[in-house]
């Protein structure tokens, strides 16, 4: 036989749960009122004759309901911010403009962007530090011997290889902007 | 100085929620009364139930329904899948070597 006032304590119990869990995802939230409700049904069939008293205790045995709420807001928040993908900012686009434009600042961009990993950081900076040490005056007494015997050598092909050099910061350009496509935000795993 | 080990409870949890559905595969309501068998294991029964749903969605446990004997809707249950094997088995180990250096620094220090 039921309590005097099973349904108000028991709804009443599940409506603020249900309260609680506004703003996270429906389908977690219709599952987690239904998953006590079975709670709470199941330890009233092991009662032998119920009371108002015994369906507090349940209740209270499994919390307040503002407790259980915010259990699965803070699993809800941890997991959205591991799975949702990046959204670019400017950093990001200025770093890879500038990458092209102006290296030195471009590189210190990608530096302090958050996206791009330190293996890709440094794929993308040493890429473009090459063109701008060669036309940077302090490198010139390092790789003007190189290049001004390399080059004249290369015959036909050396124009081919000064715009590839010339060209490297559009390579890490390029690079930068395909890892950003692929690239998601760090997550944070649940304990 | 007071000791917060609710934190500590709350990682360790999980563990102990799979190791309990290693053998066989329990409901919920079945799974608090085991839980609560260890005392200070649970320190509220609703949150079982967050932490369940957050072990099927990373795949460490699975869900089947069975009907009850009652007229009421079909009970959940819950077992652990293969990928729950592994992590309690990796657990297992990371547990006993902490175990043991922890038992030793604490023992070391008296």
């Amino acid at each position: 036989m039921s309590a005097p006032h099973a349904t108000a304590i028991i709804e009443g119990y599940l409506a603020r749960l249900d309260l609680g869990l506004v703003g996270s995802d429906p389908q977690r939230r219709r599952e987690l009122v239904e998953d006590v409700r079975g709670h709470i049904a199941d330890a009233r069939a092991a009662l032998v004759d119920e009371t108002d008293q015994d369906l507090l205790a349940i209740c209270d045995r499994l919390g307040e309901p503002g407790e259980l709420a915010r259990e699965v807001g803070s699993a809800s928040a941890v997991a959205q911010q591991a799975s949702a993908p990046y959204v670019w900012s400017w950093l990001e686009i200025s770093a890879i403009a500038l990458t092209v434009m102006a290296w030195p600042v471009g590189a210190i961009l990608v530096l302090l962007s958050r996206v791009w990993t330190r293996r890709e950081k440094v794929i993308a900076t040493a890429i473009g530090a090459v063109t701008f040490a060669m036309g940077f005056p302090l490198s010139a007494p390092f790789i003007g011997p190189v290049l001004g015997t390399l080059v004249p050598s290369l015959g036909g092909a050396a124009p081919l290889f000064v715009g590839t050099l010339g060209s490297l910061p559009l390579v890490a350009a390029a690079y930068l902007a395909y890892r950003l496509t692929r690239t998601t935000a760090p997550g944070v795993r649940l304990a | 100085m007071a000791v917060d080990v609710s934190q500590m409870r709350k990682g360790l949890l999980e563990f102990c929620v799979m190791a309990q559905l290693e053998g066989e595969a329990r409901y919920g309501y079945e799974l608090v009364q085991r839980l609560g068998e260890v005392d200070g294991m649970l320190t509220s029964e609703g949150t079982i139930y967050p932490l369940l749903a957050r072990l099927h969605r990373e795949g460490l446990v699975a869900i089947e329904r069975r009907p009850t004997t009652s007229a009421g809707p079909p009970r959940k249950y819950y077992r652990l899948s293969a990928t729950g094997h592994r992590a309690l088995s990796s657990f297992r180990r990371e547990w006993a070597t902490l175990r043991t250096a922890i038992d030793r620094t604490l023992g070391g220090a008296r």
